[in-house]
């Protein structure tokens, strides 16, 4: 029987959560919490570590924006084992990359409470802060007005993954009146103290929660299928793949927005793709011309064969590239079908092994 | 000895002769291998694929620590080792003189052609006007006089079979090098001041053509079990295609009958050839992989001796899931079928019914030979016999056998106090440090073939394209690289120019092979900066083709890099963990070659299963070993101490143990061997624990064997084998049972001849010479009562008595006995270990026996270099046995510890700490556990004794972080570019 | 056979005052000296062989030497086409006619016993079978009578000899 407290909400979800949070720390159930905040200086929701219980004022746990993948950051915070328990408020692609990140021993999730959402996707920075310069709480309005929900990236779109998985505890949204109560989940034994020890009364799950649910994966899975088949066509022969990565300037902006590549240095940085003269002019001599720099799609092909694997969808490589290539579109097609061979889901499970580590004698899929 | 290098001699180059010559080379001995044929390799060149996993797998002989000095390549086309030389061709005449100092008369035959000069381009054999037999292929087939002696060994030069050669000398005329000269004089030469010699001459497998019984040599499709391997073999007459010899029609049905030449009183044949049954399982399952899923394929045999740990289970795959049948019966002979190609056995099966069936080929499970005797020089001193020179060993049990018979030598030799040479490698590694450090200067030596006719103009293209290289190249022809004149003038070059890297052009790597191995003598030059393309061997090609070859070959040498530097220390010294004969043998004979060995015994005495052993000459051997154990100064012993931590890498073990009072103790050492054992199984079948005279055969044993027996009154004894094994769960022969039962069995009838002896049995193994303990038993009188898993006796009590009930197979008449004793063969188990598979993270089998590396090739080796494992926590195994296994183990154990420091090879993985993210990915998915965090330094590092440069690492690793040498990233893509 | 070794074995000083032999050491004697001469091309039907067991296996057993070679060595000059029935010299099946059974009122359990020589020689497609021995003889021709093959002819080893005599 999974654990579940109802929390009135008052028209104001944000406030709910915060006072959950600030009891979290003041309870001393926690140490510290890693969460979404309105800082001084931007209106974008950064990823804060919050001591002081005072200041949870300026949390926005559930704001439909990330600057970045908060993932990276948590693993910052969780790199190893400190003593002190770690609360880290995420939507569900940061907690799925982080669970990848344990499992690349980048982060040790042992002292960690994962706080989740079901998540109706996030806005994109440049939009947010349009929409913030008009109005104070874009949060509220974001569950209030559901035609704001439209405003949502592509790629969230297509995301089939809004429900956490392996969280502590989940702020459930699906299903429930938003404006007037929210649910709060415990997903493991540690969410369950959480929620004893913060005195909330629990209930069964309301049955609404799961109808919501598959609804929205439906349009959320047409969405992808239509998606996978335009992306598809798109990079369907390395002529095309190449057309389509063609404008690439080689900035790797949507490497280091990637939650999931994780590489102390990149590879590509490294002596190994710094060529010699003579291999350049080598190349040169033999195809007659070659663009600098060299290796653009072998980039790609790269990122692709190292962490199509553990890709979380979360849509933040197209959000940072300055030439507009659908990176995330290419990303997350062919990441479906290397996820689908392997039967793998990344951050479905921390015990579930890399793909590439597991040997088998007689191969599943008789290769 | 002064400064003369200690040199071996190991005669017969098979399996046991390699395994021998590399024991020697690897502890750090010269070698000299003579063989009596062209070839190297023994029995096994001719059989692809070995039991019990139907793989090859013999280059797992190869070193793995000294990996430079040594061919990493298949070891059937021939072993190149720098301490090893090998001579075909060769063998011995006498053997004189004290040990240590030893003189040996050999005499070699000519190949006819010169191994210096032979370029491999057949031309010798397309002209050869004799076709013969095809030896190799077992007749199936034919050869020239002239040819390869074994086909795929391409090292070898071509050889004349001198028996069937007319000396026409048209092959001479052909020879494009004058390789050829028809002179077949045996020549005779001394070999003095040899250290040792190591007798690996094997067996010969029985030819059945002397036994009229099976038409061998008359019915074509009748075949010996080598020449069913040939034919299945893809390098065969047939070419992997499994047709029959006659017709070459597809064969759907064939049979193999077991025990052709042995266990036959006729020939004198007392004796089992112990592998024989395993093979005819092994060809069953390979011949089926081809078939058609209705083909049939079928066993008769009179017992199936799947004696080994693995054995059982093997057997009954091929039978519940393989679709092999097993017919318990021997066929008295073959006649042609109603197809006259076709050959008709009438048996008789268990239902007791005639049965007739025609087949399209049977196969003769042909085990050794009989009256094979050792030459007289054999029991010289100082002469060491290796166990398959003694009769047919399966692998393992030939590995092992050599083994021993090196650890033997070797003992003997630390007492003569000759050592190996010292190894000179600091001076080498400067001079290549050098190498590295410079920008590359590349020299490209061009042959200009002397055989080729227009050599010149094909170079001139080449030259003409290699200009347009980016980057200099400085390039030069030789004439005839393969003659005195031109190698002369590589060396000339190399010393007065500045280059730091060579490419050759040139012919066949076969040729020049060999003289870059002299280059690295006489100048600076050494093989990683060295690298050949072939521009005239094969079919012709454009320049095009041969400039990628040069192309590549450039980039492969500007993309080397600086070597490995850090050796690894290593502690001389052992632990051993087990006190019982294996551990007391491994100790000892670690002991005996100057090493220290910490021996850790749980219990308060040492002897393990000493004190259940009755047999008198076994319980003398193995206190003798306990006796110079105790008394030597060399091995401490901590009785009644328990292990509780290991860690480390090979080499440098850090280990606490515990004694009985809580003191703990901290050992460094430099490997492990575990010796664990085992102890007699315990069953609650047959209601062994209803009554008092139903005993284990131990017990049995230990009750046939005292005073009191006699004086018992004795009317009938029954045997049941067996007992709770070789079944789910227990699914595995104990292989000490059967022999241990019959001497029972033989001792209850020398003491009470009048009594009854019944033994209730599925299959007998009494392999090897133990055979004849089974002829005796029933020329005694014992009667042997077959049954199967599904009809096993029953025992019942019954008023206070025993009463056993069976079905006799033969007569289809149920038996009741009403026996005095019943002796149950319970089988042993190995002795719980849970605690050490934790600490070593070894593997363990599901019967809880210690898994070795490689069942065959490396049997006392564990998956992690520097720990080993010997006697009944491997497998069960008799005690003698077990002790070998001991002397194996402690063999394996000093490649490692014969050295002060562990040296890089070539071919390691390395890891670019400032870039490494620590994920740690490499470490989990290294097959060889060659990788470990320091954690003092908080970095991942390579244990250079394990690592052997697969590249699993570097090929999960995303940024490179680690390495192979060698194979760097920007290496391989450059290689790759210049082959598009 | 048995005179001749038994003979040796049994009674030594007989053997070395009178001496006695084998019908095949006189006949290769008389052959291989040329005191009778042979043609060859006279018998053109296919000959087959068959091994007794008296001076093959058992006088193997006995005395150490088994008569297998001898005997087709003189066939090889009597006879071109000569076939061997498998399985040959010390495994081959008994004909069943042996150890008095000629003498015994069991019939057709001997000829029954023999069925396997049937078989044999009706594989080899022989017209003639060559035994050296009586009790085979015998026997083989009242089995071949009984199975409808008394086509088939069969001969002493010496009557083949005899029948090709060159008597001039």
């Amino acid at each position: 029987m999974t654990m579940y407290a109802i929390l009135e909400t008052n028209n104001n979800p944000s406030e709910t959560i915060r006072s959950v949070l600030k009891n979290m720390l003041s309870e001393k159930l926690v140490d510290v919490v890693l969460v979404p905040f309105k800082t001084e200086y931007s209106s974008l929701p950064m990823p804060t570590l919050i001591a002081d219980p005072e200041k949870m004022l300026q949390a926005q746990p559930l704001a439909p924006a990330a600057p970045f993948n908060a993932a990276r950051q948590a693993a910052s915070v969780l790199r190893y084992p400190t003593g002190k328990k770690v609360a880290v408020v995420l939507r569900t692609c940061e907690i799925r990359a982080l669970i990848e990140l344990a499992k690349l021993k980048q982060c040790v999730l042992d002292e960690a409470i994962l706080i989740g959402f079901d998540c109706m996707g996030r806005i994109e920075n440049d939009s947010y802060l349009e929409m913030a310069a008009q109005e104070e709480d874009i949060t509220t309005s974001f569950y209030a007005d559901s035609s704001m929900q439209d405003r949502i990236t592509g790629i969230c779109k297509a995301c089939e993954y809004f429900q956490p998985y392996g969280a502590d505890l989940t702020i459930c949204l699906l299903g429930m009146p938003v404006m007037e109560k929210i649910g709060l989940m415990a997903g493991t034994e540690a969410g369950e103290n959480i929620i004893k020890s913060l005195g909330l009364s629990t209930v069964e799950q309301p049955e609404g929660r799961e109808v919501a649910a598959n609804s929205l994966l439906q349009k959320r899975t047409e969405a992808r299928d239509k998606l996978f088949s335009e992306t598809s066509e798109k990079i369907k022969d390395i002529e095309k793949f190449q057309k389509t990565i063609a404008n690439c300037l080689n900035c790797y902006n949507c490497r280091n927005a990637c939650p999931v590549c994780y590489c102390k240095e990149c590879v590509f940085l490294t002596d190994v793709f710094a060529h010699e003269p003579e291999v350049l002019q080598r190349r040169a001599a033999k195809r007659g011309a070659v663009k600098l720099p060299a290796d653009t799609t072998m980039f790609h092909m790269t990122r692709l064969a190292h962490m199509s694997h553990a890709c979380v969808g979360c849509g933040q490589c197209s959000s940072v590239c300055p030439s507009s290539i659908p990176v995330a579109d290419i990303f997350r097609t062919v990441s479906a079908k290397v996820q689908e061979l392997y039967n793998y889901v990344p951050g479905r499970d921390i015990s579930e092994s890399i793909p590439y580590l597991v040997f088998e004698e007689e191969s599943s899929n008789g290769k | 000895m002064g400064n003369k290098i200690a040199k071996i001699l190991v005669v017969g180059a098979g399996i046991s002769g390699i395994r021998a010559a590399l024991d020697f080379a690897d502890i750090g001995y010269q070698v000299c291998v003579v063989e009596k044929s062209p070839a190297v390799g023994g029995i096994l060149l001719q059989l692809d694929r070995q039991f019990p996993n139907n793989h090859c797998g013999m280059c797992r002989m190869l070193p793995m620590i000294d990996r430079d000095v040594c061919s990493q390549f298949c070891l059937r086309r021939g072993l190149f080792h720098d301490s090893i030389s090998v001579h075909t061709s060769t063998e011995v005449v006498s053997i004189e003189g004290n040990p240590g100092q030893l003189k040996v008369v050999l005499s070699r035959q000519p190949r006819g052609v010169d191994s210096e000069l032979c370029n491999f381009c057949g031309k010798c054999e397309e002209v050869c006007p004799v076709s013969v037999p095809d030896t190799f292929n077992e007749g199936l087939g034919e050869r020239k006089a002239i040819c390869l002696p074994v086909p795929h060994q391409t090292s070898g030069p071509y050889s004349i079979d001198w028996a069937s050669c007319t000396k026409c000398g048209e092959c001479e005329k052909a020879c494009p090098t004058g390789a050829v000269k028809l002179d077949n004089e045996h020549e005779t030469f001394d070999m003095e001041d040899v250290a040792a010699v190591i007798i690996a001459t094997g067996t010969k497998l029985f030819n059945p053509d002397s036994v009229d019984l099976y038409g061998c040599g008359e019915f074509p499709n009748v075949v010996t079990s080598t020449a069913f391997e040939r034919i299945i073999s893809s390098s065969g007459p047939f070419k992997g295609s499994l047709v029959r010899p006659s017709d070459g029609r597809e064969v759907k049905k064939v049979a193999w009958l077991q025990c052709v030449g042995s266990r036959n009183l006729m020939i004198g044949a007392d004796y089992c050839s112990s592998a024989c049954c395993m093979f005819a399982i092994k060809e069953a399952l390979l011949a089926r992989e081809k078939m058609s899923k209705d083909a049939e394929t079928v066993i008769f045999y009179m017992d199936m001796r799947t004696f080994g740990r693995d054995f059982q289970r093997y057997r009954d795959r091929a039978e519940k899931e393989s679709g092999v049948r097993f017919v318990r019966c021997r066929v008295h002979s073959i006649e042609p079928g109603e197809n006259p190609d076709d050959l008709r056995l009438k048996y008789v099966d268990s239902s007791r019914k005639t049965v007739e069936e025609d087949f399209d080929m049977i196969v003769l499970s042909t085990g050794k030979e009989p009256g094979r005797k050792l030459p007289d020089y054999a029991s010289h001193e100082g002469v060491f016999v290796a166990d398959s020179a003694k009769g047919l060993k399966d692998i393992s049990g030939s590995v092992i056998g050599a083994e021993v018979a090196a650890g033997r030598a070797s003992r003997m030799l630390k007492n003569l106090g000759i050592m190996p040479a010292d190894k000179d490698k600091d001076q080498k590694s400067a001079g290549q440090s050098k190498a590295f450090e410079e920008r590359p200067r590349v020299q490209v030596v061009l042959c200009e073939c002397g055989v080729i006719s227009d050599a010149g103009s094909l170079l001139d293209g080449i030259e003409s394209e290699l200009e347009k290289f980016p980057g200099r190249l400085d390039i030069v022809r030789v004439k005839s690289l393969c003659r005195k004149e031109g190698w002369d003038k590589v060396k000339q070059i190399i010393r007065d120019g500045s280059a730091n890297r060579l490419v050759f052009a040139a012919c066949n790597k076969n040729v020049l092979g060999p003289k870059i191995k002299e280059l690295e003598e006489d100048t600076e030059i050494f093989d990683s900066i060295v690298e050949s393309a072939d521009i005239y061997s094969g079919d012709e090609r454009s320049i095009d083709s041969l400039i990628k070859d040069l192309d590549m070959a450039v980039s492969r040498l500007r993309s080397r890099r600086a070597l490995f530097e850090h050796s690894q220390p290593v502690t001389g010294s052992a632990l051993v963990i087990g006190g019982g004969p294996a551990g007391l043998s491994a100790a000892l004979a670690l002991a005996d070659h100057k090493i220290d060995v910490f021996l850790v015994e749980k219990s308060e005495t040492l002897g393990g299963n000493l004190k259940y052993i009755i047999d008198k000459e076994l319980r003398q051997s193995i206190e003798e070993i306990l006796n110079k154990v105790e008394g030597n100064p060399r091995i401490k012993i901590h009785k009644e101490a328990e292990l509780i931590t290991s860690s480390g890498i090979s080499g440098n073990f850090t280990s606490k143990i515990q004694m009985k009072t809580g003191e703990q103790k901290t050992i460094l050492h430099g490997v492990t061997i575990l010796a664990t054992g085992g102890t007699a199984a315990e069953t609650d079948s047959y209601s062994m624990d209803d009554h008092e005279r139903i005993v284990s055969l131990f017990e049995m044993e230990k009750l046939v064997n005292d005073a009191s027996f006699s004086g018992q009154a004795v009317k009938s004894i029954v045997m049941i084998q067996c007992a709770g094994t070789r079944e789910e769960p227990r699914n595995y022969c104990s292989r000490v049972c059967c022999i241990k039962s019959l001497n029972n069995a033989l001792k209850i009838k020398q003491i009470h001849p009048d009594a009854e002896v019944y033994i209730f049995y599925r299959d007998i193994m009494t392999y090897g010479d133990s055979e004849r303990i089974y002829t005796e038993a029933r020329k005694k009188g014992i009667v042997f009562i077959p049954f199967d898993i599904d009809t096993k006796p029953e025992v019942l009590v019954e008023s206070g008595g025993l009463l056993v009930k069976g079905i006799d197979p033969v007569l289809g008449v149920p038996v009741e006995l009403k026996p005095d004793w019943l002796s149950l063969a319970v089988g042993v188990v190995p002795n719980f270990i849970k605690d050490l598979v934790k600490i070593f993270g070894i593997e363990t089998t599901q019967d809880g026996f210690i898994k070795e590396a490689d069942s065959k090739w490396r049997p006392v080796d564990t998956g992690q270099e520097g720990i080993f494992v010997c006697g009944l926590a491997r497998a069960p195994a008799r005690a003698d046995e077990a002790m070998k296994e001991g002397e194996a183990a402690a063999q394996r154990a000093l490649r490692i510890l014969s050295k002060n420091e562990i040296i890089p090879q070539r071919l390691l993985a390395r890891v670019r700490h400032s870039i490494c993210s620590m994920c740690s990915l490499c470490i989990e998915v290294c097959p060889f556990n060659a990788r470990y965090i320091d954690t003092a330094e908080g970095k991942i590092m390579v244990d250079i004794a394990s690592c052997q440069g697969c590249g699993t690492c570097a090929a999960i690793c995303p940024n490179s972080a680690t390495l192979i040498v060698d194979f760097e990233d920007d290496g391989i893509m450059n290689v790759i570019e210049a082959a598009l | 056979m048995a005179t001749r070794y038994g003979l040796q074995k049994w009674f030594p000083d007989f053997f070395d005052r009178f001496g006695a032999l084998t019908v095949f050491d006189l006949l290769m004697e008389y052959i291989k000296s040329g005191r009778i001469k042979l043609d060859k091309s006279k018998i053109t039907q296919r000959v087959a062989y068959h091994d007794p067991c008296n001076y093959g296996r058992k006088s193997e057993e006995l005395f150490g030497h088994g008569f297998y070679e001898e005997p087709r060595w003189i066939l090889d000059q009597c006879v071109s086409d000569w076939v061997d029935l498998y399985p040959l010299k010390g495994n081959q099946y008994c004909c069943g006619g042996g150890g008095g059974t000629l003498l015994t009122p069991y019939r057709d359990e001997r000829l029954y016993y023999g069925r396997r020589k049937i078989e044999q020689i009706k594989r080899t497609k022989a017209e003639m079978v060559v035994v050296p021995c009586h009790s085979c003889h015998g026997q083989i021709k009242a089995a071949l009578e009984d199975n409808g093959m008394s086509d088939i002819l069969v001969k002493y080893l010496w009557e083949v000899v005899a029948d090709i005599l060159i008597i001039d």
